[in-house]
């Protein structure tokens, strides 16, 4: 009896599921609440049990019947509601407002100036149009340099100088504190580059600067590392390549593991494993004894970096100009 | 500059390879870019004698040659306008294949038949060289095959030389790099000049009328030279090394140019009048004829060398034409000078010519390398040329220029760069790049070559011991001690919060270029052109931007025409601004701008899209001022404007901070937008000045207030911000609030009237306000809008 009652209500509970219309689900109520309905019949069949069985059966019995009535009802009321209110159709589109996004160069700047504050760095600013003196002769630029040429600087006609570089926030800053200072410099620059796929004559620079007693390039290298593993991850191995920088001595490139090959050598990093992401070194005494510190006391370093280059990693963007040209298709992304 | 790796090992027995030298010149500061390997010879390539070399009758270029190579003699066609009878070629013979996979086979061409090629140099991958066919040694055995002759393959590597580096314009500088790096013995070349009895000075007189320009000059005589191509492995070098072989003699000037870094310079003697030199500046307006045949006006500063009568070479930077080595050539002078930096720029500069001569001398060569390098180039001109060399050197060197001692401690050369480098180790890095090493303990004295006129301070030594002993061996500190201090920048804090609730606010971001030229033609107006700028890059980028709507509508143009037509974008950037006739100084700002375009909701299935316009554009100005609590401020709007012009601004504090405002169709027409574009501009650092910096909180009122509602009907021309100022001073200090609800213009409040319906909240902080308080208040202000502004409650 037991095992009947469970078979049935298996069944009921199915076809109450499957019923497509109140007809059927009124059908189904018949079968098993009506008055000849299945539950009845058993209900009827019940004297002939073995007692010992039947307040068991009994129970189950009437349990099964309340719960179909309530599965009935709740049927009977889908169908009718169906009937009476149009169906919402919940798959329609939220009502969304505009979405809005800030600029991936801006993220960019956002995560790198949090990386350096972290690290204690405060952030400094400076004018975009800058005199001779604070872009060239402060930074040590001798005059036969060639970043001073026409060809490769702007200038305006009463002969200040677009900045070529954010590094004359630290003479400026320099000029205005004394050591420690622990700043960086992010900020527009100017270079009298004809616009292609990777040079822009406008595009972003972050500087670092590090002056107080005992500073030493073993700093820069362990500052620069800790700012490359955090901006692109654990793996990232950064290598010091000497160059010429009129700012610095000594000076050197900063290279990082590839991030396209992990270092094994591709076609970005024309097989090298390496990627070049910007210059420093320690900071010229020149530059020191030019803004009043004593030179033979306080050393630093200075780094610098371009936003864009950054940027382009990042996200894979291969053209630097589809940062400028204001495509929502493009600005969309970032949202 | 162009490197070759066999040059080098002919002064450092390198041990590794060209791959292996390039990852090592790289981390000594002298960056390989690329890196071009040369072959040595080709199978079924063999030497040739031309014996003979006839035009073709109906072609220009072909010639029909026959030509001897060993064992038989073939006819090959050939169309290089350098083959003549005599010469001994590169014949490649049927079967063979050249590099870019050309199959040589027999062939016939305009009626004669050709067994073979003449090749050049590039057709076998030898040397970029294709302007002609290979020319070979007179002593090469015919029959050879290039495979066999000893010709080197070679690696060149083409490096990136810093401006500071001017002994790396030389094989022998980098060598001396190298061979410190890997501490290898440098083995400069062996100069052995067998010299005459003649003394020089027989033959050349040499003045110095301005040795502050021309500190030195060398000169050597070697008489009875003849004229004619340089050995054929020499020659390969020199192209290898990008420059074109021309004569022995002047092949010799420009080989040892690359070896020593010293630009050398020849003249015909017999073109030289009165037997001497003069070095002089030129005369203003003073005209030269280059060797390229190029006619120079000289100006005054110019350093020219003359002879008794006339300039016959314009100092460091080109030879003249007049007495330059030509095949006629007997007697040969050779010049090995040392010239001001500064002089050879400038003049370098203004006359447009940036040669490799000129391109040494203004990075400063070695003014005490003139005996080595003068010798060494007649020593090869004895030997290439047959000529005679005079003895001594005419060496005018008024004032010698001696290597300045430098004060180094290898205590602070440590403490710069973190590195525990031994004193040994030092002092044999200083001593391979050819400093002279007084070691006195703490102290030293090191004097620097002068080939190295970039190494003049202790700092710079610095840089060499730890570019030597290498850049891999800097530790990476895990530790710093960082200055406990902190700063805030509040114009960066607000800019960082405008940013933020503009793109909260559903503007997307644009950065453009801060340069650009204003059009009136085809911007919207009130785009102002900004700064000039003296040199642009480019005809477009003319100024600096003066604003930042500029942009914006150029990139909401460009979106439009994409179909992209509801735009919210807004930039943040520096503005440029002229001076005025008071204070002429050019001055910059940081701005925020942005425009809306298209409908206020993005369009969806659920409501007809509404445009936003002038009130969407104000009401983003007013929850951006909420946003960044700026104080007391108001949103105004000029008098006198039409529907569809409508121009405004902002400001606090009696400081004007911005416009806004929107273009309408028609201004937008140029801009190929169809629609009309809601604006404004801000100045952030103004905006700056006017935020409250310390928020005061008010505690909620803790007795229930009253609102009512109240409409008005009123004259169509009362503006809605003068009517709730008013009910604001009528309603006294318990009304809290005023908030306009609903505006109504038609026929139930009849023609030229509208009706304004207003809520007000009035609260007393100290007690619940009775219901007659507040409809006594309502009445006063009920009662004053009648009188005023005859107001009538609906
Ligand atoms: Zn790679």
């Amino acid at each position: 009896m037991i095992e009947k009652i469970a078979q049935i209500r298996l069944q009921a509970f199915r076809e109450f599921e499957e019923a497509k219309s109140l007809q059927e689900a009124e059908a189904a109520r018949n079968k098993y609440l009506g008055r000849k309905g299945a539950i009845a019949d058993l209900f009827r069949h019940m004297p002939g049990i073995p007692p010992e069985e039947r307040p068991e059966a009994g129970e189950a019995l009437n349990r099964l019947r309340a719960e179909l009535e309530v599965v009935a009802e709740t049927a009977r009321e889908k169908f009718a509601q169906k009937k009476e209110a149009p169906q919402i159709d919940t798959t329609l589109p939220g009502r969304m407002p505009h979405l809005g996004a800030l600029h991936p160069l801006t993220i960019v700047t956002r995560q790198i100036i949090d990386i350096f504050r972290q690290m204690g760095f405060a952030v400094a600013s400076g004018p975009e149009i800058e005199t001779v003196y604070y872009n060239f002769d402060a930074l040590n630029t001798p005059p036969w340099h060639p970043s001073r040429d026409e060809s490769a600087t702007l200038y305006l006609p009463n002969g200040f100088v677009l900045r070529t570089e954010t590094s004359p926030v630290q003479i400026r800053v320099m000029e205005a504190m004394q050591p420690p200072v622990r700043i960086i410099a992010p900020g527009r620059v100017y270079r009298r580059d004809r616009p292609d796929a990777t040079h822009s004559p406008m595009f972003h620079q972050v500087e670092g600067l590090y002056v107080d007693e005992g500073v030493t390039m073993a700093d820069l290298k362990g500052t620069l590392v800790a700012f490359y593993r955090t901006l692109f991850g654990e793996q990232t191995a950064v290598r010091f390549r000497p160059h010429f920088f009129p700012f610095t001595e000594p000076s050197a490139e900063v290279d990082i593991t590839c991030l396209f090959c992990a270092g094994k050598g591709c076609r970005i990093c024309k097989e090298a494993g390496w990627i070049e992401m910007g210059g420093s070194g320690m900071v010229d005494p020149n530059v020191l004894d030019g803004v009043g510190y004593d030179s033979e006391k306080y050393t630093g370093w200075a780094c610098g970096l371009g936003i864009e280059r950054v940027a382009m990693f990042l996200y894979g963007i291969d053209n630097i100009r589809s940062l400028y040209d204001g495509d929502v298709r493009f600005l969309r992304q970032f949202i | 500059m162009l490197i070759s790796y066999s040059w080098l090992k002919d002064f450092v027995d390198l041990p590794i390879g060209p791959e292996e030298t390039a990852d090592l010149l790289t981390m000594l500061g002298l960056e390989a870019e690329s890196m071009t390997r040369y072959r040595g010879g080709l199978d079924k390539v063999v030497v040739g004698r031309v014996v003979e070399c006839l035009p073709i009758e109906g072609s220009e270029t072909l010639k029909r040659t026959r030509v001897h190579v060993g064992s038989e003699v073939l006819p090959i066609v050939c169309g290089a306008p350098n083959v003549r009878e005599g010469m001994i070629v590169a014949a490649a013979l049927p079967g063979a294949i050249l590099p870019d996979g050309t199959k040589i086979k027999i062939a016939k061409m305009l009626g004669h038949e050709s067994r073979g090629m003449l090749v050049s140099e590039a057709e076998i991958g030898m040397s970029p060289d294709a302007a002609g066919v290979l020319e070979g040694d007179p002593d090469w055995p015919l029959g050879m095959s290039f495979e066999k002759l000893a010709i080197s393959e070679d690696t060149i590597f083409d490096v990136e030389v810093t401006p500071n580096r001017p002994d790396f314009l030389s094989h022998v500088g980098v060598a001396r790099d190298l061979a410190t790096k890997l501490r290898l013995p440098l083995r400069e070349p062996g100069i052995s000049v067998e010299q005459i009895e003649a003394p020089t000075s027989q033959r050349i007189r040499v003045v110095l009328e301005d040795a502050r320009s021309c500190p030195r000059y060398g000169a050597r005589f070697v008489e009875g030279v003849t004229i004619k191509p340089s050995p054929f492995s020499y020659r390969l070098r020199l192209s290898r090394c990008g420059l074109r072989p021309i004569s022995n003699i002047v092949d010799i000037t420009n080989y040892v140019m690359l070896e020593l870094g010293h630009p050398l310079h020849a003249f015909d003697y017999a073109l030289l009048k009165g037997a001497e030199i003069r070095v002089r500046c030129a005369r203003s307006g003073e005209t030269f004829i280059t060797l390229d045949g190029k006619v120079h006006s000289l100006r005054s500063g110019t350093l020219l060398i003359c002879d008794a009568r006339r300039g016959v070479a314009i100092a460091g930077v080109m030879g003249g034409q007049n007495s330059e080595i030509a095949p006629t050539t007997r007697d040969v002078l050779i010049e090995c000078a040392y010239f001001d930096p500064v002089s050879i720029r400038r003049t370098s500069k203004f006359l447009g010519i940036n040669s490799d001569s000129s391109r040494r001398f203004e990075r400063g060569v070695n003014p005490n390398g003139v005996p080595q390098v003068i010798d060494r180039a007649a020593a090869l001109m004895a030997q290439f040329s047959g000529g005679k060399v005079y003895r001594g050197i005419v060496d005018e060197y008024p004032e010698p220029i001696e290597p300045t001692p430098i004060a180094f401690r290898p205590s602070r050369a440590r403490a710069l760069v973190g590195v525990d480098i031994p004193d040994k180790a030092m002092e044999e890095i200083l001593a391979g790049l050819g400093c002279q090493v007084e070691n006195n303990e703490e102290a030293w004295v090191v004097s620097a070559p002068t080939f190295r006129p970039d190494l003049s301070r202790e700092v710079d030594l610095i840089e060499e011991v730890i570019r030597l002993h290498g850049y891999d061996e800097i530790p990476a500190a895990i530790t710093s001690k960082v200055p406990l201090r902190a700063w805030r920048d509040p114009l960066r804090e607000l800019a960082e919060r405008c940013a933020d609730v503009l793109a909260g606010l559903g503007f997307l971001e644009v950065q453009s270029v801060s340069m650009g030229k204003a059009d009136p033609r085809t911007d919207p107006p009130g785009i102002p052109q900004g700064v000039a700028i003296a040199n642009p890059v480019t005809d477009d980028m003319t100024h600096l931007q003066g604003t930042l709507r500029g942009n914006l509508v150029r990139a909401a143009s460009a979106n439009w025409q994409r179909g992209d037509r509801t735009l919210r974008l807004f930039e943040m950037a520096r503005t440029f601004h002229e001076g005025t006739s008071d204070d002429p100084r050019t001055w910059e700002e940081l701005s925020l701008a942005g425009i809306l375009s298209g409908t206020v909701y993005p369009v969806g299935w659920t409501d007809p899209p509404k445009p936003s316009g002038f009130f969407e554009s104000k009401g983003v100005l007013d929850a951006l001022c909420q946003k960044i609590s700026l104080d007391n401020y108001e949103i105004f709007c000029y008098d006198n404007i039409s529907e569809d012009s409508l121009r405004g601004g902002l400001k606090a504090g009696g400081e004007i901070l911005g416009e806004f405002g929107i273009w309408n169709r028609k201004e937008m027409a140029t801009c190929e937008i169809d629609a009309e574009v809601a604006y404004f501009e801000l100045s952030v650092d103004r905006l700056a000045r006017h935020v409250q910096t310390k928020r005061k909180f008010i505690p909620p009122p803790r007795f229930p207030g009253a609102t009512r509602d109240i409409a008005v009907v009123v004259d169509g021309g009362l503006a809605a911000g003068e009517l709730q100022t008013a009910i604001q001073r009528l309603g006294g200090e318990n009304l809290k609030r005023v908030e306009l609800f609903d505006l109504y213009l038609g026929e139930q409040v009849g023609a030229g009237r509208k009706s304004l319906a207003f809520r007000l909240e009035f609260f007393r902080a100290e007690r619940t306000m009775t219901a007659e308080e507040v409809e006594e208040s309502v009445e006063r202000i009920v009662a004053g809008l009648k009188e005023e502004y005859q107001a009538v409650r609906r």
